[in-house]
């Protein structure tokens, strides 16, 4: 009887302590940075993923804005008070960011200063209706769709990258400099490609290149059918929207067809460090597509230090961009609320509205948003370059070369 | 066309080896144990663990992956089906606590191995096979095998053993096993263990396949489910072919209309097959000695 009462209270503890974990998997929420039992701090709640397909950008995106937060923090807060992050995980799902946005911000309301909308454009795309009824400030990474193009249909989100299709114009481009007429695409089903897909398509046009396109499910594990098809179509050269491990299986794919033609990744693809998935042979005619960062010049800024001390392997060979994404939007917080000298949502909205934010503050070189565009007007094609798997570091401002 | 059947043969059998697992824990007990893809998942990580980061022999990384399942199959099974057989006698609610299970083990991969794919080395051969049209590799040729051995071997197992026959017994009616002098608690213990092994050994063959991949755990779980429901449960056999037909119906509609059509075509093979024959294939009720 003893030893079934103790078997049962060892059961109980970890299944509290497996719960426990669960919930900070799922959708749980924790606070960083300043004291949460302050009333005076500024609220910030960070809708992102810890866990599941893009938390590759999510755990990054995070540690951005702790590290900012840190920072401000340490230097007197935003108009005089500290920043308080509370993370939500939506386990990379559009609809539980969907319900757990909702949940916060019906049940704390006013709490939050600033929204930080999801870790991936469709995230941040399914958010801006409820950012919209709530009327609170909020900043991304992207919006999925474009739709803060038109300010009137994004009125609070302030998105941290440019135009979605900057990254394509620039793969677009090396394609047709490299002389493709004729390429293939594969791109993974999951949204998040999609979206990236529907930008490209476009780009290739107005280049004259033609393209075929095959897709793929995120439960694939080889790409051995997809590949083949392009091969018989006779591409010259493969641009693969592929996010974690389906980037090693394009390539791995290409290997056992014996194929040796030229394959481009999108930004995606820099997500995951490429040579830890094939063997260096794979490597050949490899590119990808790298987010231009540069070092921001607080150099005893947290970002700094995060980005020294950051494992690489976390966020594959773009570490700098996405920790820089995060970053931004603290400072996008700050320097709104600085000029507006308040922290309403209208004052904070109307303020980003004309903002620029200059280098050495940001990881891009200028942020700027204005009254008609939320996006990042601008970044352009210029923020992103097109090289050799594996040479990420080696790219001219990448600070940590 | 070949290339096309080969990859659904391959991604068939991952799922088959995940029914697998499952029917292992299932027909003593009742339980569909949802982990059960989490600990494969776990069994790539701690291969790569293993042969890439402490450099321990492949022989030895293959039996500590096997415990390593085990350990995690015990522990579901202590945490997480066992209180509830305490509390009120009934497991109807342990696919809930097994799904709790599978995040709580994702969860943990993550926190200690990030959510980056991560390359598991196949210690045999990396030299590409042709045949029929088609090419494999070593790794896929052994997982193909290794889906259609362990379950024609477990099939034979537990019809023809007196401990599988005891699981058997168990599995169509509980009080009378227990009468009869089964331990149904000491049974449903060991099957967890060893669905656990046989998941962590699952986790070993298919990471070169895969990579070590947390991401995947939910997947693989979903369609093993759906292959022990097309084929039958409590059926082997049934999973096997159940695992191979989702995987290579999959990969033809994914192949030749889009990715959007092939989790359509499974589930629609899904409905049309659970109309037909509410068992499954492989699930037809039948009235056995044991």
């Amino acid at each position: 009887m003893k030893k079934r009462r103790l078997a049962g209270g060892v059961a109980a503890l970890a299944i509290a302590i497996a719960t426990s974990v669960t919930a900070c998997a799922s959708s749980g929420s924790t606070s960083t940075a300043a004291d949460s039992t302050s009333g005076n701090a500024i609220n910030v709640l960070d809708v992102t993923a810890t866990s599941g397909a893009t938390a590759i950008y999510g755990v990054q995106e995070t540690l951005g804005l702790q590290a900012a937060a840190a920072y401000y923090n340490a230097h007197g807060g935003i108009l005089g008070r500290k920043i308080n992050i509370t993370v939500v995980n939506d386990n990379s799902d559009p609809a539980t960011a969907t319900a757990l946005l909702t949940q916060q911000l019906t049940s704390n309301p006013g709490k939050y200063t600033m929204v930080w909308a999801g870790e991936e454009g469709t995230v941040s795309a399914a958010l801006i209706p409820i950012m919209k009824r709530y009327d609170v400030f909020a900043t991304a990474v992207n919006d999925g769709n474009n739709a803060c193009e038109q300010a009137s249909a994004c009125p609070n989100l302030f998105t941290q990258s440019g135009p979605s299709s900057a990254a394509e114009v620039t793969d677009a481009a090396a394609l047709k400099k490299a002389g493709y007429t004729k390429i293939g695409i594969i791109a993974d089903q999951a949204t998040y490609d999609q979206s990236e897909l529907s930008y490209m398509q476009p780009d290739l046009q107005s280049d004259g290149i033609s393209y075929d396109t095959v897709t793929f499910p995120p439960s694939a594990v080889s790409l051995t059918p997809e590949m083949s098809r392009l091969k018989s179509d006779g591409v010259q050269a493969v641009f693969a929207l592929a996010l974690g491990p389906s980037a090693g299986y394009v390539l791995t794919a290409r290997s056992a067809l014996g194929w040796s033609v030229p394959v481009q990744f999108d930004v995606t693809g820099s997500s995951t460090d490429i040579t830890t998935l094939v063997p260096q042979s794979d490597l050949n005619n490899v590119t990808e597509t790298i987010q231009y960062c540069e070092d921001i010049q607080h150099n005893d800024s947290a970002f700094n230090l995060l980005l020294k001390n950051t494992p690489h392997q976390l966020a594959g060979n773009i570490i700098c961009p996405i920790v820089g994404d995060g970053w931004g939007g603290i400072v996008l917080l700050a320097k709104a609320a600085e000029k507006a000298n308040s922290l309403s949502p209208s004052a904070l909205d109307k303020a980003s509205d004309t903002l620029k934010i200059t280098a050495n503050e940001v990881s891009n070189p200028t942020k700027c948003w204005s009254s008609a565009d939320h996006e990042d007007v601008c970044e352009g094609p210029s923020y992103y370059e097109v090289v050799p798997a594996g040479k990420l570091m080696q790219t001219r401002l990448y600070p940590l070369g | 066309m070949a290339i096309t059947i080969w990859t659904g043969l391959v991604l068939g059998s991952i799922y088959a080896l995940v029914a697998t697992g499952f029917t292992i824990a299932m027909i003593p007990t009742g339980v569909f144990n949802f982990a059960q893809g989490a600990i494969v998942v776990g069994g790539t990580f701690v291969t790569y663990q293993l042969l890439v980061t402490s450099k321990v022999p492949w022989g030895w990384a293959l039996v500590l992956t096997a415990f390593a399942g085990a350990v995690l199959g015990f522990l579901c099974e202590v945490l997480a089906v066992r209180p509830l057989r305490w509390a009120r006698g009934t497991l109807d609610n342990a696919l809930v606590t097994t799904v709790g299970a599978s995040t709580a083990i994702i969860g943990l991969i993550g926190v200690k191995w990030g959510y980056l794919p991560l390359e598991v080395p196949f210690p045999g051969s990396l030299r590409n096979v042709r045949f029929l049209g088609t090419v494999a590799s070593p790794v896929e040729i052994f997982t193909v095998a290794a889906a259609v051995v362990s379950a024609l071997a477990l099939e034979g197992l537990f019809r023809y053993t007196r401990r599988g026959q005891a699981s058997l017994a168990v599995a169509e009616d509980r009080d009378p096993a227990m009468l009869r002098g089964v331990n149904v608690s000491r049974l449903s213990l060991v099957a967890f263990t060893a669905a656990g092994a046989f998941g962590g050994l699952v986790g070993f063959l298919i990471g070169p396949i895969t990579y070590a991949n947390a991401s995947f755990g939910a997947t693989i779980a979903l369609y093993g489910f759906v292959a022990v429901a097309f084929g039958g449960e409590g059926s082997f056999i049934g999973g096997l072919l159940g695992g191979l037909v989702v995987g290579i119906v999959a990969t033809f509609a994914t192949t030749y209309l889009g990715a959007n059509y092939g989790d359509l075509a499974v589930l629609a093979l899904l409905l049309a097959t659970l109309a037909l024959r509410p068992r499954g294939l492989g699930g037809a009720a039948s009235a056995r000695n044991v």
